[in-house]
Formats: structure tokens, sequence, C-alpha cells
């Protein structure tokens, strides 16, 4: 875990270094090709694993629980926000 | 590489590869994916520092919106901690570090597959990430059906927190149409800027 934050900031601060160029658009393209080849490795993984695959039908509801309940914990999240530090209702 | 069905049609695409068999293990389980998870991350550090608008941004934004992402990891690790309740088979942490992914997929479930394989070997890591793959998923389509409805009933703020991570980029648009607010996209920015440095070092945390 440590090392993959120490990538992280040293990204952010090598970008911090190059902010006056304009590199917005070669990072995400190159962003872009690496969460391919990632998505495509990681796709690899999951085909060669037999016993990932024999779960997969099993994994979905888990999935759609810990995604529904999530979402809801940010709309309820938002709706604490909302009373706490905003004046009316969803509008500051 | 913007098409939404790109990457999950990569992902099938590596799956059949790979359930054809004779995969080397040096591109599954070795050194590979941590690099590419490595240069991943460097280059969302590198795009969150080099952004031109960064400073204007951070000079816009009030005070009370700067708090706002930390209500969305709040309430979203709060109530996927309940979901643990209702699934047995799986251990609080892991509820959790699923749930830290706020609807990143491809970052959330490499991580979860990297950090957890070795306190609970590959195929348990695997299983995890494929879990947080599905998820985080499923998260991202709820934010784009929600997140546009939640905006134009003056539910910004609720249509931005749901966006999670996607209230910077897919679901700006659809958050910000119609509204008056000027403050509004750079609080979406900041939010998913937040949360996009929030995902690992909370998956970091829970594995």
């Amino acid at each position: 875990m440590f090392t993959i934050l120490v990538f992280l900031v040293l990204g952010i601060a090598t970008g911090c270094v190059f902010r006056h160029h304009d590199c917005t658009k070669k990072t995400e393209t190159s962003t872009s090709a690496t969460v391919a080849l990632l998505i495509f490795t990681f796709g690899l993984s999951i085909g060669s694993h037999q016993e990932v695959m024999g779960q997969i039908t099993s994994l979905g509801l888990p999935a759609l629980l810990i995604a529904l309940f999530a979402t809801i914990g940010s709309f309820l999240a938002a709706h604490c926000y909302d009373r706490l530090f905003l004046k009316k209702g969803g509008q500051s | 590489m913007k098409h939404p069905l790109f990457l999950p049609t990569l992902l099938v695409i590596g799956v059949i590869i790979g359930l054809s068999g004779g995969i080397p293990e040096w591109l599954t389980q070795g050194n590979l994916t941590f690099l590419l998870l490595a240069a991943l991350v460097f280059q969302v550090g590198f795009g969150i520092g080099c952004r031109p608008d960064a400073r204007l941004m951070l000079n816009s934004l009030r005070p009370k919106l700067a708090v706002f992402p930390l209500f969305t990891i709040t309430g979203s690790l709060a109530f996927s901690g309940l979901a643990f309740f209702l699934l047995p088979q799986m251990a609080f942490s892991d509820v959790l570090a699923v749930g830290s992914g706020f609807g990143y997929y491809s970052l959330s479930s490499v991580l979860i597959q990297d950090m957890k394989a070795a306190s609970a070997g590959t195929e348990a890591a695997t299983v995890l990430a494929t879990t947080a793959l599905l998820s985080n998923i499923l998260r991202e389509v709820a934010a784009l059906l929600l997140c546009g409805a939640m905006a134009r009933r003056c539910k910004t703020y609720a249509a931005i927190s749901v966006a999670g991570i996607n209230s910077m980029d897919v679901c700006l648009p659809l958050i910000s149409i119609g509204q008056k607010d000027n403050s509004l996209i750079p609080a979406a920015l900041f939010h998913g800027l937040v949360l996009e440095i929030s995902v690992p070092l909370l998956i970091g945390l829970f594995c």
C-alpha cells in the first residue's frame, strides 16, 4: 500500500512541476491506455482462475447490495450536508 | 477508448482468452500487474497535479464545499458497512474495501487484487476484486441514471455525491445542465478529485 501511495504523491508532485505545459490531453490518453491494459490483464486473471469463474454468478448479489447501499449512503450524506451547511434544501 | 462499452468488451475478451488456458503466470500474477498499477496511480496523480485550473478551482472553492467530499466518503462507507449484515460470507473490511471504489471500477478492482493477494492469496484477492469491479460498474450505471434527474430537481449536491468519482467527468455535464450556481462545477471537480485520491488510501486501509 505504501508503495502505491508513494507513486500517487510522486505523480501529483511531478504534475505540479509540469503544470505550465499543456499535459492534460496526453495524460488522459496515456491513462486510458494504461487502464485498458490493466482491465485486459485483469480479464486474463479472472478467466485463468477456474475457481473464480465458478463463483462469478454468486458475486452479482454482493456487488449489487454494496453498490445499492453505497449509493443510498451518498444520497443521505448529501441530504445531511444540505441540512447542515446550506440555507435552502439542495441549493446554496 | 471513450466508448462506454470499450472497457467491458476488453474485460470480456481478456476473460475469454484466460479461459482458453496457457496464460503465463507473469501476465496475471507477476510484477507486470503491479507495474501497470503503479503507472496508473502515477498518471492519476500527474493528471491531478498538472491541471491548469487547479489553483483557480481551489481559489473559487468555498470553505463549506471543501468538506463536502468527506460527507460522500462517510455516507458511502457507513452504508456499505450496513450491507455487511446481509453478506455473512464477506469480511467487514472486504465490504468496506469494495465500497471504497466510489464508481472507479478499473482502479479499485486492480488495487484490491494487488493489495489483498499478499494476505489472502491470489484466488481470494481475485474474487474480491471481481466483486469490486461489478459493484463499481453498477455504481457508475446508477450515477449515470440518477444524477441528471436529481440535478433537475434541484438536488444538485445529492447528484454530485451519488455520482461519486464520476462527478468530475462523465456525470459533470448531467450535473451542471441548467444550473445557475457557478460554484457547482468547481465543487463537482473538487469532489471527484478528493474521491480519486481517497480510493487508494481507503482500499489500502481496508485491505
